[in-house]
Formats: C-alpha cells, structure tokens, sequence
C-alpha cells in the first residue's frame, strides 16, 4: 500500500556530530495531527546524556511518525513527515 | 510517497502522546549544531589534531565548534590515567610527534582564535609527562597568532622540574582540575592524588603569582555539599582564581554512573556560595566545563 506524500516534508535528523555513538529517539513532542510552525521542535533524541530538540522544517501538520521512544536513528533518517501548510496532498487509502 | 508496506505490516500503532516520561531532565538540551561546525572539523580533521571535545564526548562540543573554537588535546590520544569518568582512550600511548606544535598553532590560525585552550592526555610514561612538548605548544601558538593562551594540564606526577617548564611557556591562564572531592579519588580518579592537584596549583602561584589559575569539579558523582565547600575552601587558600562545576555525565555504560543530576537553580546556588570564598570567576552550571567559554572567564579575571 503506497500512502501519496505530496505536500508533505520530511522532519530530518541533522548530523549532531555523534560519530559512532548511537542517537535514539527520547521523545516526540508533538502528536499526530497536531498543527507545527517551522522551527517548532517536534521530536527530541538522544545522545548519550544530552539531548536535541529536532524542529519542524516547515509549517503544517504532524502527518506521520517513522520512528519511536528508543529507537536507534542516524544522520539523513526521516523521523516523522509534516504535511505543508495549505497543501492540496491528501492520503490515500 | 511512502510504501508503508516496509514500514509495518501491522496497523500503524497509535502514537506517542507527550506525557510520555523523558529519559533526561529537561534542561540537559543542546543547541543543534550550526554551520560553522563544519568548517571547524573540516580544520581538525585536516591538520590530523585531537580535541578533547571528541575524545571526552563533551556535551558542548555542536555549540562550541560551530562557534569555531575548540579544546585542542596534545601528547597524543591515549592516555596513561584509568580515570572512571574519562572516555580518552587508554592503553598503548602514542609516539609524540614534533610538528604538533605547529599543526595546533596553524588549527589555532585558520579558526581565527583570540584565546586558545590547550589540554593533554596523562603521560606518566614520559620522563618529564610531556611538559616540555606542552610548552612548545603554547610558545607555537603564540608566536603565530598571538593568541591569549589557556593550559589545562595533568599533574605531571608531581614533577615540580616539569610543572616549572610549563610555567615558563607564560601560559595566560594555568588550568589544572581537582576533578572531585578527596574521598571519591580512589574511584573517580585513581592514579591521581588530591594533595598534588593542590601542590601543583600552589606552585604555579609560587613561581608565578600574576599568573591566573583555575581548577574545575563535576558534581553529581555522591559528593555532598560540605565536602564541595572544604575543596572550595582547599583551593582558595592555595590561590585558586578561578572555578568551574558541571554536571558529570556518563560518557558510556562502562563509566561511573551519574548518582545525581543537579537542577540549575541548585548549580546556582553553589555557585554563589563558591564566589563568597573569594574566587575571581566562578561558572557553575549543568553544561560548564574547564575549558567552556574559557576566553570570557578569564577576561572576567584579567579585566
């Protein structure tokens, strides 16, 4: 089943710089559906006692999550997927 | 699009709601790295240096570098110490290598640094720990940038001859830390010795006494609050200028683990108790380290 994405942006991770060590997924700030503004942070991860927020690439809504609290993520991963502010792109079945 | 036949078979579980509980307190966060970070690897990485914000895993290593400073470590990336708090690498050391000087005194250029902090790897294995390589190191740094000069050293094993070379080097600041109260050594510090740190401290006011110096603590290891404010009181009477304390933070699951994580009011707190002593500067906070915004620090101290 492929879900059509137009209109929606991924929530990227940056490279923190980690090198070897792992960066996981803490926690996700924002819920399903709910409305972002480009800067918010919406998910936080983890590196070995300190943590980043990740913020929101663009205004819109929080459409899906790709990973969860502990997962491992690396540099480039998609997070979660924010549909654009004022998009045509609805999902489909 | 999304083939959502890799992501799951299953239905998609609901999601994370936000009352989730976090895995850290909420003010260990970092600021996300900015694009000078990369410009300042790109110069580490090619002049083959090593930092101690690499080494060490510091916390504030994405803010600093994309600040375009960094804490350059010398004597190689290995040390000699088996410190439980340290995630240097022990073990076989490395040969030293003359053009290290020149390689830290270029970095130091290129990055366009007016204060630059040098530290090293313990190297009991050396006659004299590597002083002499330390000293040559700020004279290089100097002489090409003329740059202020911070040294942030091991204790040389109490090798007074040694500690003496680097005092000579003039140094702008002379950083050596205390690392923990006296009764937790023998587990956070082992090979080191309490009343050295504070004999090195003392001789470098001896043969120097204009010479600013500075020791640092991490807190959240099972020190109490007394025992910080009789180290405080040891290192003021030996003329101790300047103090930092931070948050320790377990570097890997094989390092000593974090008995407390202190709230900022609490690093606040101590802090203000630690200036009534009669330090110069005294940055406490979770994030401080030694060498963290070391330049403003010491421009608090020599005005």
């Amino acid at each position: 089943m492929m879900l059509d994405t137009t209109g929606w942006q991924p929530i990227t991770l940056p490279d923190l710089g980690a090198g070897e060590q792992l960066v996981r997924v803490s926690i996700w700030l924002t819920q399903i559906g709910e409305a972002v503004a480009e800067g918010d942070a919406v998910v936080e991860v983890l590196l070995r006692g300190i943590t980043f927020d990740v913020a929101a690439p663009t205004g819109g809504r929080l459409r899906r999550i790709g990973c969860f609290e502990n997962d491992v993520v690396t540099t480039g991963d998609p997070l979660g997927w924010i549909e654009i502010e004022g998009s045509a792109g609805e999902p489909s079945a | 699009m999304i083939d959502l036949t890799i992501l799951s078979a299953e239905p998609m579980p609901a999601a994370p709601t936000v009352t989730a509980k976090r895995r850290l307190p909420s003010w260990l966060k970092r600021p996300m790295p900015q694009p000078g970070m990369v410009y300042t690897s790109n110069v580490i990485a090619d002049l083959r240096l090593e930092t101690v914000c690499e080494s060490a895993k510091c916390p504030n290593r994405t803010e600093c570098w994309s600040q375009q400073t960094a804490t350059f470590m010398v004597l190689g990336n290995v040390c000699t110490r088996p410190c439980g708090f340290c995630s240097v690498p022990k073990g076989k050391t490395e040969t030293l290598q003359a053009d290290e000087p020149e390689r830290v005194a270029e970095a130091a250029e290129r990055l366009g640094l007016r204060y630059v902090v040098i530290t090293s790897v313990t190297r009991d294995d050396l006659s004299d720990g590597g002083a002499e390589h330390f000293a040559r190191c700020v004279l290089a740094v100097r002489e090409r940038t003329g740059a202020q000069v911070e040294v942030l050293t091991p204790d040389f094993l109490g090798n007074r001859v040694a500690i003496s070379c680097v005092i000579e080097s003039r140094p702008d600041v002379f950083n050596h830390n205390t690392e923990t109260v006296p009764r937790l050594y023998h587990r956070v510090r082992r090979n080191a010795a309490y009343q050295r740190t504070l004999d090195l401290l003392q001789q470098v006011k001896d043969e120097a006494p204009d010479m600013p110096t500075k020791s640092g603590l991490m807190l959240g290891l099972g020190e109490t609050l007394d025992e910080l404010l009789d180290v405080f009181a040891d290192l003021r009477a030996v003329g101790c200028d300047m103090l930092t304390l931070g948050q320790y933070l377990q570097p890997t699951p094989d390092h000593l683990p974090v008995e407390r994580y202190l709230p900022p009011e609490e690093f606040d707190e101590i802090g203000v108790l630690a200036k009534r002593l009669g330090f110069g500067m005294v940055a406490s906070g979770p994030f401080v380290r030694s060498s963290y915004h070391a330049g403003e620090m010491a421009a608090g101290i020599t005005g």
